[in-house]
């Protein structure tokens, strides 16, 4: 039987599966049909499973801040709001590249420390996560004061079967992204320097 | 398509109500996490003028099988389960958690029979299972039976975590399994293998290590419902594996864990506490030895730490016992409980080596007919290209309500043998042995 942490979790990977559909060449209406019928095919028990219960195993569930990315790209899509403002963007993928680069090596041995311990309910991580979502608020980086928020309120609720809220915030999925794009970013901007030091 | 003013100042104030309530809600579950606690300190006095009594069993039955990594718990009447895994070799996919139950007064194990499966557990957890490990057994503040077992979904052990089923009924049926989530990347490499404890609050103590990136012990607070309430690191670095938990006062205790490193001498690892887990010494060798294999103790009654290991530097075909009576720092070897090094050192052909194993067998209670069985059965796991290696190994130690002392182990890779022994039986062994180590 099924726990409620379960339904979540599973929930969370097929918006995934949907949302990666949304990419896909197709007119608005066929690529929400497309969505809807991916994440209804993620969720149907194949062979005693259902697929996102495979893509579960090895994925863990996805931190809050991937699924309303994902939803915000998706939704973006579809209803024709405008993409993230560049500034925000990058916010967000260098505080996500940046916990992730301070978490998992420590958490996983690299080093006496674990910071993992710390989401299992630190005044101080809630206390600094409180303040983050406000600055980014005051900042007008609504999203990303979202993203925040939402993380440490579904920690509160128990949205998912990690009691850590560090599982709510990151996860290696996306830290991979926020990384990826940064480094693709710094390596644009080289390029860019060197070919305008050639033109000189 | 850009906001007007008037939307974006709406946007604004419901994404700052949201903040304002995360914040809220983060404060006010962070107010009732649970307060540090003292550990719980439970004693058994022994009997006093018992005669010296012990005696050994097979609690697996099945043949040709890979059984491995038992644990041992007291049932309310006094009967004793054990758990293991077993199954077509470590690691493989029809791998299950078995159980068995010893009746005391007949001196007998029950049938043995699965109590977890790898697809009932697949099932249960809604995630794709590969393949299942070590089981711990644990007794709940509130009395409910708790087993918490190793699940691997991708990769090998260093891709472990934790599961845990519980029973109402001593073990005759388990509720629905959940999955302990321990570690921040993909939930990777938490295992369990050390007896778990208590703290005066009720909340349970899980002591388990890691083995990726680094290999260390930990200790998981758990609830009585069994959501982890905090983790606390008892090593770090790349050596200490499988940690024990000894529990001297509410503030005190030390920790046993095996050694994994390479740098000798190959010793148990210990570190201590005085402030019931808050802060645990720098981990540091003891003088006994470790073959980079599991081990296993317990506090007596009068505090004396008794533990169960392969005192030896390399292999495992010794298993031994230990005694401590100030707290850890001298020991004395109470002598073994296997012993099959000189055998090893004559490099055993098959034949040879099944015939041991047969009379071994006949010496640990089996019948006639059953010992040539296992002797064959053992071959078939234990020899490779004609050489053959004896292994008894992952020792699950407990003092049951009577006074009396369970070691259950894995012999041979093929079986879980236990010997049961009284306080006066450890004493004579004691008294005959000279082997006394010390810092």
């Amino acid at each position: 039987m099924s726990g409620i942490t379960d339904l979540t979790g599973l929930a969370g990977l097929a918006v995934a599966a949907a949302s990666a559909c949304t990419a896909a060449p197709l007119s608005g209406r066929k690529r929400a049909a497309l969505g809807v019928l991916v994440a209804i095919l993620a969720l149907v028990p194949l062979g005693g499973l259902p697929p996102a219960a495979y893509l579960r195993g090895a994925t863990g569930d996805l931190s809050i801040t991937t699924v309303l990315l994902l939803l915000r790209f998706a939704l973006g899509r579809q209803l024709g709001w405008s993409p993230t403002e560049s500034k925000e963007r990058l916010a967000l993928q260098i505080l996500i590249a940046g916990a992730a680069v301070a978490l998992y090596p420590l958490a996983l041995g690299a080093g006496p420390f674990d910071p993992y311990r710390l989401g299992f309910g630190s005044p101080w991580m809630i206390g600094a996560l409180s303040l983050a979502a406000l600055a980014a608020w005051g900042a007008r980086m609504l999203f990303a004061s979202l993203c925040i928020a939402l993380a440490l309120l579904a920690w509160a609720l128990g949205w998912y079967e990690s009691g850590n809220l560090w599982d709510y915030l990151l996860d290696p999925l996306l830290s991979m992204w926020a990384a990826g794009a940064l480094a693709l970013r710094g390596a644009r901007r080289l390029l860019s320097s060197a070919a305008g030091a050639t033109r000189e | 398509m850009a906001a007007s003013p008037r939307g974006g100042a709406l946007k604004g104030a419901v994404v700052l109500g949201i903040v304002l309530a995360a914040c809220g809600a983060g404060a006010f579950r962070a107010i009732g996490r649970p307060a540090p606690a003292p550990f719980q300190v439970s004693r058994i006095q022994e009997p006093r003028n018992e005669t010296p009594r012990m005696q050994t069993s097979f609690v697996s039955t099945q043949k040709g099988v890979f059984a491995h990594a038992a644990s041992l718990i007291e049932l309310r009447d006094g009967r004793v389960r054990a758990f293991w895994y077993s199954g077509s070799r470590e690691g493989a996919r029809d791998v299950e958690i078995h159980s068995a139950v010893l009746d005391p007064r007949a001196g007998k194990w029950g049938a043995e029979r699965a109590v977890a499966t790898r697809e009932a557990t697949e099932r249960s957890l809604e995630r794709f299972v590969a393949k299942l490990g070590n089981p711990v057994a644990a007794r709940g503040a509130d009395g409910r039976l708790w087993l918490f077992y190793v699940t691997v979904s991708v990769g090998g052990w260093a891709g472990s975590s934790i599961t845990a089923i519980s029973s109402d009924d001593e073990g005759e049926t388990w509720g629905a399994a959940r999955r302990l989530v321990t570690s921040p990347f993909l939930n990777l490499s938490t295992l369990v293998k050390g007896t778990p404890f208590l703290y005066a609050d009720g909340s349970l103590g899980l002591p388990v290590y890691h083995e990726f990136i680094g290999k260390f012990g930990e200790i998981l607070r758990l609830d009585k419902a069994g959501a982890v309430l905090d983790k606390k690191r008892l090593s770090d670095g790349r050596y200490s594996l499988q940690p024990v938990v000894l529990v001297k006062s509410g503030e005190e205790a030390l920790a046993v864990m095996r050694y994994s490193g390479s740098e000798p001498p190959h010793r148990v690892i210990v570190a201590s506490t005085r402030d019931a887990g808050a802060h645990w010494t720098p981990p540091a060798k003891s003088p006994l030895s470790n073959p980079d294999a599991a081990l296993s103790g317990v506090v007596l009654g009068d505090g004396a730490i008794l533990v169960a290991l392969n005192d030896v530097e390399h292999d495992r075909d010794v298993l031994s016992l230990a005694i401590s009576r100030d707290g850890g720092a001298r020991w004395s070897v109470a002598g073994d409980v296997e012993n099959q090094r000189a055998a090893s050192a004559e490099l055993l052909d098959e034949s040879r080596f099944a015939g041991i194993v047969a009379a071994l067998a006949r010496e640990s209670g089996a019948g006639a007919a059953d010992a040539g069985v296992i002797g064959e059965s053992v071959k078939l796991r234990s020899c490779k290209a004609g050489r053959c290696g004896f292994e008894f190994s992952y020792p699950y130690l407990i003092q049951t309500g009577d006074g009396d002392l369970h070691l259950a182990y894995t012999w041979n890779r093929s079986f879980i043998k236990h010997v049961r022994f009284n306080r006066a039986w450890l004493e004579e062994r004691l008294a005959k042995s000279s082997d006394e180590r010390h810092h």
